[in-house]
């Protein structure tokens, strides 16, 4: 098992009657790349802060390689962050905001000459250390603030929604670049965004944050796969919910009723029990839609439905679907020629959609 | 198009320029003439073109030099100026930094009272320093009621320093007040990232990044300073002069209107030059 690089333990942070961050406990692994994720205002932020030493927790210890570094200055702290608006000194060179760091460590002259060339070779901007910041674009600004910040050799790089101020394109040139050179350096990375796909994309765990709370920690499958609660579910990609009530619970099987009409098995979190007022979820594409019922095998669940609303986006058609109880599931179904039956089904026509029982999850409503 | 973008430009223009040209450039040009010229013994000068003036200034005479004439009392207005400066800095910036960090009505109010002495005349409070510093003033009465020794105070170096310094702080804070707001404080979160504490934040971040500040405030307290002529008349009863003593008794009892415009003229080449180096010093770091 990998060390723990950093660990907060019971850490709540208020800012006079707000909390902003409500007994949180992480454990952070040594090369990891661990996301922080949700909404604006979900504490993600001020998590990030209280690790680099810019705000105190008001309880709780916050452990870097196992020491308690939780009120000590961020000066005294072998962390380095990347800020939003990448923070680069304007008075200075690209050559000085890099050297920075170690100037402050005290290096000599010739070895702050060497690592700056080093890291400014490492994020892809050689020869630019005489420029002066706003000489450079906003892509490039982002390499030096992440170039000023690796060169410390940090134990922990911490990154605050980063790649933000970035357009589209360029975003996603960089979150590539950011993985690579994660994975080059070896460094753990936090990174905070409020963007699920950039998470989903660059994490080996990320932790689904709301209210000051840590929802879930887990591998972007888990969490999009297993989401523990409705909040994550419907944060990361796109779900169908289904009030309903459980019947009956056996291992991680649940029997449940929609709509007091529609009975059917789904997989199950832990802490649903029967008896329980729960919502069922089904992601989109995980639902096969026909025109007969022919997925009528073992382990599928089948339900009869009507089209409601048919939009063609080139890759998949969506359908909106209403089951006999009434209630609307959302169904994406992917293009695959213009055989294909369902490009000439019609709003009003009936027909199945069914999926795998356990790609349904019941989680407490 | 291009008689209405003339008419244009006039009407921005116009009335500045005219400004500029009336109440500075002619009579500064007027100064220089003046010291051209020879002087008339019943004020004004001598339509005659003359280099007295210069030579006067120019030449030294080691008897008198430690005495009450031009060298000392440019020597003294320059050392005051740069005491006033200094003064003012030491004061101003953790004044205008205090400012700067309250919420925006606290700014607001504590602002406004840096201002407030600009409302009453410059000589009136000046005056009132006067009555502060006489050694049957203030500061002497509550010193003598608790039984210590009076300290004279008035008509001495000290007194137009404390005089020079009061009239003189408001031109420091503001401009101070204006960079210090601008600053942009995640600088100091990255600053403290990266391993610097508080004084080198300071040193290495802060100060460099407010110099503007620091520079206009300087500027603006330095050239108004040394050029002083109320204060050191007032505070200083006439016994310690300043430039603006010299120009006036120049101009005034002495009746040598060609003298006084010589002083004024090489004092103005001397603090112009001293101010386009400082701009040209700054272009080049800006252009690096």
């Amino acid at each position: 098992m990998p060390a723990i690089n950093v660990e907060l333990r019971n850490v709540t942070k208020r800012f006079g009657d707000f909390v902003a961050v409500d007994n949180v406990s992480l454990q952070i692994e040594e090369g990891e790349f661990f996301s922080l994720l949700g909404p604006s205002g979900c504490g993600k932020t001020t998590n990030l802060r209280m690790i680099a030493g810019f705000e105190l927790p008001s309880e709780g210890e916050i452990y870097l390689k196992g020491q308690p570094v939780g009120q000590l200055p961020p000066f005294k702290r072998n962390v380095n962050t990347v800020f939003q608006n990448y923070a680069l000194f304007p008075h200075m060179t690209v050559g000085e905001n890099v050297g920075f760091g170690l100037e402050m460590k005290k290096l000599s002259k010739a070895d702050i000459a060497k690592r700056v060339d080093e890291t400014l070779e490492l994020v892809r901007l050689p020869n630019l250390g005489a420029r002066k910041p706003r000489q450079l674009s906003g892509g490039q600004q982002q390499r030096v603030a992440l170039a000023r910040a690796v060169v410390n050799r940090p134990a922990v790089l911490l990154l605050d929604e980063p790649l933000s101020a970035l357009d589209l394109k360029l975003r996603k040139t960089m979150q590539f670049e950011l993985k690579e050179l994660q994975r080059q350096l070896g460094i753990t990375f936090i990174f905070v965004t409020h963007d699920q796909e950039e998470a989903m994309t660059m994490s080996d765990r990320i932790a689904v944050m709301d209210h000051g709370h840590v929802l879930q920690v887990g591998a972007p499958t888990n969490i999009y796969e297993q989401p523990n609660s409705r909040f994550v579910a419907d944060f990361i990609g796109e779900t169908n919910f289904l009030p309903c009530k459980v019947t009956h619970r056996d291992n991680g099987l649940a029997t449940v009723v929609v709509g007091d009409k529609i009975k059917m098995q789904a997989a199950c979190e832990a802490n649903v029990s029967t008896g329980d007022d729960a919502s069922l979820i089904i992601r989109p594409e995980k639902i096969t839609i026909s025109t007969g019922q022919n997925n009528n095998e073992n382990g599928n669940t089948v339900l009869p439905g009507q089209v409601v609303e048919k939009v063609y986006i080139g890759t998949d058609t969506r359908f909106a679907v209403k089951l006999e109880d009434g209630s609307v599931l959302n169904v994406r179904h992917q293009n695959m020629s213009m055989d294909d039956p369902l490009t000439h089904v019609n709003n009003h026509e009936n027909v199945f959609i069914s999926w795998q029982t356990i790609a349904a999850r019941v989680l407490t409503a | 198009m291009g008689k209405r973008r003339s008419l244009y430009l006039s009407f921005l223009l116009g009335p500045g320029a005219f400004w500029l040209l009336m109440f500075f450039v002619v009579p500064s040009l007027l100064v220089v003439v003046y010291s051209f010229m020879e002087r008339s013994s019943s004020g004004g000068v001598i339509w005659n073109v003359s280099l007295e003036a210069y030579a006067k200034l120019f030449t030294f005479d080691p008897e008198s030099l430690f005495v009450n004439d031009f060298v000392v009392i440019f020597l003294r207005s320059f050392w005051w100026a740069v005491l006033t400066t200094v003064a003012c800095l030491l004061i101003g910036y953790p004044l205008a930094f205090y400012i700067a960090q309250q919420k925006p009505t606290a700014r607001m109010i504590l602002l406004f009272m840096v201002m407030i002495p600009f409302w009453t005349n410059f000589l009136v409070r000046t005056y009132a320093w006067k009555f502060i510093l006489n050694n049957n003033g203030l500061i002497n009465t509550v010193l003598s009621s608790l039984g210590m020794q009076r300290i004279p105070l008035i008509n001495t170096p000290t007194a137009v320093l404390i005089g020079l310094v009061y009239g003189s702080l408001p031109f420091m804070v503001l401009p101070l007040y204006a960079s210090i707001e601008k600053f942009d404080y995640t600088l100091v979160e990255a600053g403290q990232d990266l391993g610097a504490n508080y004084f080198r934040i300071f040193t290495r971040v802060f100060l460099p990044l407010t110099m503007p500040g620091v520079a206009a405030g300087c500027i603006l307290v330095f050239i108004p300073a040394v050029g002083q002529y109320v204060v050191p008349t007032i505070l200083g009863g006439g016994k310690v002069a300043m430039l603006g003593n010299i120009l006036a008794q120049q101009f005034g009892a002495a009746l040598n209107w060609p003298f006084g415009s010589a002083i004024a003229v090489v004092f103005m080449i001397l603090l112009m030059a001293g101010v386009l180096i400082y701009f040209a010093v700054e272009r080049e770091e800006e252009a690096v």
